[in-house]
């Protein structure tokens, strides 16, 4: 479904990505682990087309979508939620998911959707997206992100912020949207639940990409292991 | 003092409609346009050419608000796609300075072409009695224009959809850009509103007392002025500080004198960012 092709980026004349490719398939979830500043956002940046590359090409399904803004990659159907969540802090809740679903003149249907899948939204509909904790908010940027009914999510690092209670709560409705069959394509410092989650993973080191392949072989992998969860 | 008070309304509410344009232009496209208040004049001198051609005066009012939009969309599909392609600060003071040269080509222009003309609209019925006082038929007209025009704008703000793409842009630009919405044709369809609604404060002057081909400058220094008071990104602040420095001004001109007059108001203008440096009322859209 989505297909990377080589692709580099530099910020000021500095490398960020290397070589990269990568390749989604529909229906799959696909993480990307890292340590931080080893690309991991700049990579579903360049995808979400926030963010221009020097070299390569992004397929969405057979078609060119690099150098494509990003709204029109939204429209697409490719919806970036970033770690940082971009809500609109001084909209309610329902307005903040009412602009995920824009030029859908039926999405209050889809609200039902969301607050199945986050409930504790449903009891704050009329609140301020900028009042909303940590947690919520990660949730209703999700849930923004779902509104305009993507066929492909990138999630950037879910979990970041979040204490792991909330965590563990966020990635059982992750689990959930994978079965629905949403095509996932999630970067994520936390690998064991990341790779709990993904089908397969690749992992990124200063830019290229260093391993790649199935959750459970990477689990065993003594490298990542090493490297990300600090045993021998 | 009743009537001062309001006169100083009626004179605040067509300084809002006159700030409210400049307020949203620069909350979505994050330029001022120095070019602001010659819409209004544009509007004003328009209207009038077409009324001394015969042509009926609400009819004539009508077109030159409309003369006025799409200047409006002229300016933002020519000159000022050279400040878009910029970001922050650079766009701002390009922008500045490309507008500012907008603002003196034109009055320039119909100082040049049109020195004598100006706007002047009076009614067949002079003076109605509210509350009381006696106010000119004229005022209320003005003052209705702005009323609706403000509440118009304020419903389609709260209730539209394209109405909370553009505060969500406001609030959040990449927020706005990941919902995908189409930032640059939201950014001309408000660079055209608040063109027209230059242009109607442009009519409510030629209502309240005259316009003519020198006024674009002021008209823009009062429109900053009020959109500083109320914060420069807030809707609801730029209404509440029209009417504020309306106020003020009426009060200023009667009892002190006009050339005090803009003192007065700076200084209040700069009383007011002191108490409230976001704004008359902070962060409210």
């Amino acid at each position: 479904m989505i297909r990377v092709e080589g692709i580099d980026v530099s910020y000021d004349e500095t490398a960020v990505l290397r070589d990269v490719s990568i390749e989604v398939g529909e229906g799959e979830t696909v993480a990307i682990i890292g340590s931080n500043g080893s690309g991991k956002t700049t990579l579903l940046k360049a995808i979400a087309g926030m963010q221009r590359t020097t070299e390569g090409k992004i397929f969405y399904d057979g078609m060119r979508v690099d150098g494509l803004r990003t709204y029109k990659i939204v429209r697409l159907g490719i919806v970036y939620v970033p770690a940082e969540r971009e809500l609109f802090p001084l909209m309610t809740v329902v307005e903040n998911l009412e602009l995920g679903a824009y030029r859908n003149k039926a999405w209050r249907k889809l609200l039902n959707v969301v607050f199945t899948l986050f409930p504790v939204l449903k009891a704050r509909t009329k609140q301020l997206a900028g009042t909303l904790s940590g947690g919520e908010q990660q949730m209703l940027a999700i849930s923004r992100g779902l509104m305009a009914r993507p066929k492909v999510l990138l999630l950037d690092e879910p979990s970041s912020g979040l204490a792991p209670i909330l965590v563990d709560d966020l990635y059982r409705q992750l689990h959930r949207l994978k079965e629905e069959g949403l095509t996932i394509l999630l970067a994520e410092q936390q690998v064991p639940i990341a790779l709990s989650l993904a089908d397969r993973a690749y992992v990124l080191e200063n830019g290229r990409i260093r391993l790649s392949g199935k959750s459970q072989d990477l689990l065993e992998e003594p490298e990542v292991m090493r490297a990300y969860l600090g045993l021998a | 003092m009743i009537s001062l008070f309001i006169d100083g309304i009626i004179c605040g509410l067509q300084l809002s409609l006159l700030a409210v344009g400049l307020t949203l232009i620069f909350g979505l496209g994050g330029v001022l346009n120095l070019a602001h208040g010659q819409l209004a004049v544009i509007a004003g001198i328009s209207a009038a050419g077409l009324i001394g051609a015969g042509v009926n005066v609400p009819l004539a009012a009508l077109l030159g608000v409309l003369i006025a939009g799409a200047s409006g969309l002229v300016l933002d599909r020519s000159l000022m796609l050279m400040a878009y392609r910029y970001k922050g600060e650079a766009r701002l003071l390009l922008g500045l300075v490309l507008t500012l040269g907008v603002s003196l080509a034109i009055e320039g222009y119909l100082n040049y072409s049109f020195p004598l003309v100006a706007l002047t609209i009076s009614l067949p019925i002079l003076n109605v009695t509210l509350f009381g006082v006696v106010v000119r038929t004229t005022a209320i007209v003005a003052a209705l224009i702005a009323i609706l025009t403000l509440l118009s704008l304020f419903l389609f703000l709260k209730v539209t959809s394209l109405g909370k793409a553009v505060r969500s842009i406001v609030q959040n630009e990449l927020g706005a850009e990941l919902c995908g919405i189409d930032q640059a044709s939201v950014r001309t369809f408000i660079f055209i509103l608040g063109s027209l609604m230059a242009g109607l404060a442009g009519i409510a002057q030629g209502l309240t007392a005259s316009l003519d081909v020198r006024m674009g400058m002021e008209f823009t220094i009062f429109a900053l002025i009020v959109a500083t008071v109320g914060g420069v990104r807030s809707i609801n602040g730029t209404l509440a500080a029209g009417i504020l420095l309306g106020v003020v001004n009426v009060f200023a001109s009667f009892y002190v004198g006009t050339y005090l007059t803009f003192i007065i108001l700076l200084t209040t203008a700069g009383l007011t960012i002191l108490l409230r440096p976001r704004g008359l009322l902070g962060d409210w859209t």
